[in-house]
């Protein structure tokens, strides 16, 4: 199982990187390069990636065309948004360490810390 | 009747005064675990007082079989445990009962659905962009804010941003880490997310919003506790300074009491009292037991055993 994971994010590595649409086919042959892999197995990891919404079936006469939902760094951002939106809502699926700061609150806790030790005690 | 009076009255001082009063008493933060464990007593006898008072308003054959198995008289037990005579009052006191377990199932499954799929989606994520550090299910995401959470759940895991890595040395690295780990074993998101599903079923009850806020801060420093028996006050206060320092921005926190309280609550090097911790345990048990014993007194009333009054 932690292959298939794996191989979902080499598959869409090489999504991000070629930046155009793809075939199974194309994906194939290029893990083939490195590893042995079957074509069954390609095309569920794309589908999975499909359903996740990180791929995006392209309609095309010929075979099933992929191509990446969005970039790299959009995920990333969405991994930090999705956070912040669930604690927003008041809801326990996460767990932050801290909240988010008022600026203000923000401003006081750096300037604590820039205030010099007063006992320097090991 | 009486009984009806008694348990309805306490079912509205715990659901109105009690959370009020509870969240005044600040020595709780001495002494986090009982008091969440008062807090959820609070809550489940707010619960377990509205079951019980419909309950006792049962129709005639719930009575009897209520009145056979405290071995009552009867029309004793008719006399305390039912409305007389008014069997349509008796049922529709029944289907209010299921109403109320179903409008808490129904929350119960609209605040985990919801959990859950923002848990899957970061999971998704995650295992997408994400990049393992270290060992042991520790995530690294590539952001500059310092940020440090933990997904949980089955697959659970801690997440902290390059910035978060950045920021912290590395003994405030390993208390955050501890943190959030004693959350994931101890299943914080549930003993929270229980309030959540009592928010939603009954979003006017005020003092289970009161609750929830009160349990979440509490569940904070319980795991503050963890990381510093490990790590020391120093690092878990370190850490929290300088991820709330600076960590993302928010709207002016509205119910949080922030960084600042719990860096004072570690630097607050006052033991609980073994008073203190007795009388919150009392008073949970207390709590828990005070509709249960109501219910029961005119059994436990001597008078009634085995006399009937035909």
């Amino acid at each position: 199982m932690a292959q298939l994971g794996e191989l979902e994010r080499v598959v869409m590595e090489r999504v991000w990187a070629w930046n155009r649409e793809v075939s199974v086919r194309d994906v194939l042959e290029d893990l083939q390069r490195h590893r042995v892999v079957a074509y069954t197995t390609v095309m569920t990891i794309m589908h999975r990636l499909e359903r996740k919404g990180f791929l995006v079936r392209v309609s095309s006469a010929r075979t099933h065309m992929f191509r990446a939902a969005t970039t790299r760094e959009a995920h990333v951002a969405e991994v930090m948004a999705d956070a912040w939106s669930a604690a927003g809502d008041r809801q326990s699926a996460l767990m932050h360490f801290v909240d988010r700061m008022s600026a203000a609150e923000a401003r006081q806790l750096r300037a604590l810390l820039e205030k010099p030790k007063r006992n320097s005690r090991p | 009747m009486r009984l009806s009076v008694l348990l309805g009255g306490y079912l509205l001082l715990m659901a109105t005064a009690a959370p009020w009063a509870l969240s005044r008493i600040k020595s709780l933060s001495r002494t986090p675990r009982l008091g969440l464990a008062l807090w959820q007593a609070c809550a489940a006898t707010v619960v377990g007082s509205a079951a019980l008072l419909l309950l006792v308003k049962a129709p005639d054959n719930v009575s009897h079989r209520i009145a056979a198995a405290l071995e009552l008289c009867v029309h004793t037990g008719h006399r305390v445990y039912s409305v007389s005579g008014r069997g349509i009052v008796g049922s529709v006191a029944l289907i209010a009962v299921l109403l109320l377990a179903a409008r808490i199932s129904i929350a119960a499954f609209r605040v985990s659905h919801a959990s859950l799929s923002r848990r899957f989606r970061q999971r998704d994520l995650l295992a997408l962009v994400g990049s393992p550090i270290a060992h042991e299910r520790v995530v690294m995401i590539e952001d500059a804010t310092p940020v440090a959470y933990c997904v949980p759940g089955r697959k659970s895991c801690v997440v902290m941003t390059s910035g978060a890595l950045e920021a912290l040395d590395n003994r405030q690295f390993a208390a955050v880490l501890e943190h959030e780990r004693a959350h994931l074993s101890e299943r914080h998101h549930l003993v929270v997310g229980a309030f959540d599903v009592l928010v939603s079923a009954f979003p006017f009850v005020t003092g289970f919003r009161l609750a929830r806020d009160h349990v979440a801060r509490l569940v904070e420093m319980i795991a503050d506790d963890a990381a510093v028996r490990r790590f020391g006050t120093e690092a878990v206060s370190g850490a929290l300074l300088r991820l709330g320092a600076f960590g993302p921005v928010g709207l002016l926190n509205a119910g949080g009491p922030g960084v600042f309280a719990r860096v004072e609550r570690l630097l607050d090097t006052r033991r609980a009292s073994t008073l203190l911790q007795t009388s919150v345990a009392m008073l949970t048990l207390a709590i828990l037991a005070l509709p249960i014993v109501l219910v029961l007194m005119p059994a436990i009333n001597p008078a009634a055993h085995g006399f009937c009054p035909l």
